[in-house]
């Protein structure tokens, strides 16, 4: 068996094995991934993300993405490369929360590895257009000339806001997000706040490879915050409402206080699907 | 019929404001500083002055029996009310420009907290034939009715605002360096407080003695600035130690800008590059030092990316001429004490 980094080089090799969602990943900063292979066939594949890893204060940890494995042997040399490669980052810790079925599909391997396991509710919920069109914020769609689609903004002012967001936004943001350009995400829905020529507030959303539209970021620094978030959504839903169906999936991933409290605002009801998670001390690790 | 001892007392009060408040427009005069709110500042100053000096005059006119008396008072206390009203809005303007330094944000958010003040000063200016916000009695005392109670507690609200905005940006940014509102407004609320206990206003003085306070932590800040180039002075970077020291600031990233050629070319870029509410900091000849609290080593390589291209533009635009820059940039170490971060990046 052979074990091989999966990178943007060779992703055309891996495309029908990883699901497209997972693969067009490959190539952000932080973001890596193993396959095992066996004549030239995938026989197992792991992707994960590093966070924190620009963080002196906290300490890296591994977070996998997307688990798969044909069999237990090629599940273990995976992993294994896994560990290996965690221990040269210095990774302290490994989390994962994986969908309930893939979990039950790879038989028990992440246990086997030393990672606990539990059910946990995803941190992902999956909605549709249509249902964001019905919410209350939408009674009054108003939205102030001052939020722009993000297709109105130039590059450089773009990574100017991002600049601006990172610096004044005191709250888990997306590791590589001063590293993603214009074109990572959907350029009509995404939009921005502007104030004195200069970028306030972002909605950004990604559509993915399968067609959902992912909130990647939704923030905004200027003095009107709380105001400002609402054209931004409001903008947004109705750009969404033009450009696709009703039916059309909106992933809103719940990483950090912030955005479970807007999910539960939003969609009180909304869970998230079953998944099993848990985590793992890493070798090397004190 | 002589002033009455009240008015005496009055216009002693308010001749002490007027005072103070000469005092205090000259020394602002004096400070070239181009940063936000000064004129608002001084406005504020010269309406507490035409406060005092129409206070003094509607105190004057109590009890008198002259036929001029009545039209006297009721144009000094509508005047007074007028530049009450005026100070409030300028006060509201004072405080979110000095918050958020926007233009822009004065003109969106404003223009809506303008229509109260615009429809109590017609309600005002025809008092005087339809007594709908106060009357004179025979004595030229003055008897308010629910409009001009309506008037007070709108003029309240406008203050309470001000001190959701202090309260709600430093829930979103933090702490507001050199800028006490409460400074402002104690002393006011302490004055009303004390008018309604007694025969006397000490409005005039109470706003003055606030003003004081703001000229006092404006000082400060002006200590730390440095005129020339609109960012801070090297004394700053000493105060950011000890706020570093102290837990109340946690850097984790600095950078160094250094050029051989116009230091104010490369002031200005950085001035529209780097984010806004920064703590950039003239640290000597064509040397520029900026703080970062946020965690990412990618910030700072992007602020590097975006300052070097707008020094490239510029070199486009003028004819070659070269910005001739050089950029430092570290993230402070966990074994590194945050004092010595900050101190270490003029070492």
């Amino acid at each position: 068996m052979f074990i091989t980094e999966i990178t943007e080089e060779n992703l055309e090799e891996y495309e029908a094995y990883l699901p497209g969602d997972v693969a067009e990943n490959i190539g952000r900063p932080y973001y890596r991934g193993v396959a095992v292979t066996q004549d030239e066939a995938p026989q197992a594949a792991i992707v994960w993300e590093w966070r924190h890893k620009e963080d002196e204060e906290k300490s890296t940890e591994g977070r996998l993405e997307w688990l798969r494995a044909e069999d237990s042997d090629a599940g273990s040399e995976v992993l294994a490369e896994y560990a290996r490669m965690a221990a040269d980052e210095g990774a302290e810790r490994t989390f994962y929360s994986l969908p309930q079925k893939e979990c039950e599909a790879l038989g028990g391997l992440l246990k086997e590895a030393g990672f606990s396991e539990e059910k946990q509710e995803g941190q992902d919920i999956v909605l549709t257009v249509g249902q964001f069109m019905e919410l209350d914020v939408m009674k009054h769609p108003k939205v102030p000339d001052y939020v722009k689609s993000l297709e109105e903004l130039r590059s450089r002012s773009f990574r100017r806001g991002l600049m601006d967001c990172v610096y004044h936004v005191h709250r888990d943001l997306p590791e590589d997000l001063t590293a993603l350009s214009l074109d990572w995400y959907d350029l009509q829905v995404s939009c921005y706040e502007e104030l004195d020529d200069n970028v306030n507030g972002f909605l950004l959303v990604h559509r993915t490879a399968s067609g959902k539209l992912r909130l990647d970021l939704l923030a905004d620094w200027g003095p009107d915050a709380r105001l400002s978030l609402v054209y931004l959504m409001r903008h947004a839903i109705l750009k969404a409402s033009e450009v696709y169906p009703a039916d059309t999936q909106v992933v809103l991933h719940r990483h950090d206080d912030s955005s479970y409290k807007l999910a539960a605002y939003l969609f009180p009801n909304a869970k998230g699907e079953a998944c099993l998670g848990g985590e793992r001390k890493e070798e090397g690790s004190e | 019929m002589g002033i009455t001892n009240e008015a005496i007392v009055t216009i002693s009060l308010n001749t002490t404001a007027f005072i103070i408040l000469l005092v205090l427009l000259l020394c602002s005069k004096s400070v070239r500083s181009d940063r936000a709110g000064n004129k608002l500042y001084r406005l504020m100053c010269i309406n507490v002055l035409l406060d005092a000096v129409l206070s003094s005059i509607s105190y004057a006119m109590v009890g008198q029996t002259a036929e001029w008396c009545r039209p006297v008072a009721i144009l000094a206390k509508t005047l007074m009310e007028v530049v009450l009203l005026n100070l409030v809005y300028q006060w509201l303007l004072y405080v979110d420009y000095i918050l958020y330094e926007s233009r822009e944000h004065l003109r969106r958010r404003y223009r809506a907290f303008f229509v109260p003040i615009v429809l109590f000063v017609l309600l005002l200016m025809i008092n005087s034939f339809t007594g709908i916000m106060f009357t004179f009695g025979e004595d030229l005392n003055y008897t308010a009715t629910v409009f001009y109670y309506l008037m007070e507690v709108m003029e309240a609200i406008y203050f309470l605002i001000t001190l959701l905005m202090v309260f709600q940006y430093s829930r979103q940014r933090g702490k507001i360096p050199f800028f006490q509102p409460l400074s402002l407004m104690l002393p006011p609320v302490l004055s009303i407080l004390i008018s309604e206990a007694t025969p006397y206003t000490f409005l005039p003085l109470g706003l003055s003695i606030g003003l004081i306070f703001l000229y006092f932590s404006r000082k400060k800040e002006w200590a730390y600035e440095d005129h020339a180039f609109g960012c801070y002075n090297l004394n700053y970077l000493e105060r950011l130690a000890r706020l570093s020291e102290d837990g109340k600031r946690n850097f984790r990233g600095r950078m160094v800008f250094e050029t051989k050629g116009d230091e104010k070319v490369l002031a200005g870029i950085l001035q529209d590059e780097l984010p806004k509410g920064g703590d950039l900091i003239h640290a000597g000849t064509g040397r520029f030092l900026f703080f970062s609290e946020a965690v990412s080593g990618d910030l700072l390589r992007l602020t590097e990316e975006l300052v070097r291209e707008a020094a490239e533009d510029y070199a486009q635009e003028h004819a070659g001429a070269q910005v001739d820059l050089s950029v430092q940039s570290a993230m402070r170490r966990k074994d590194e004490k945050p004092a010595d971060f900050i101190r270490g990046a003029n070492a």
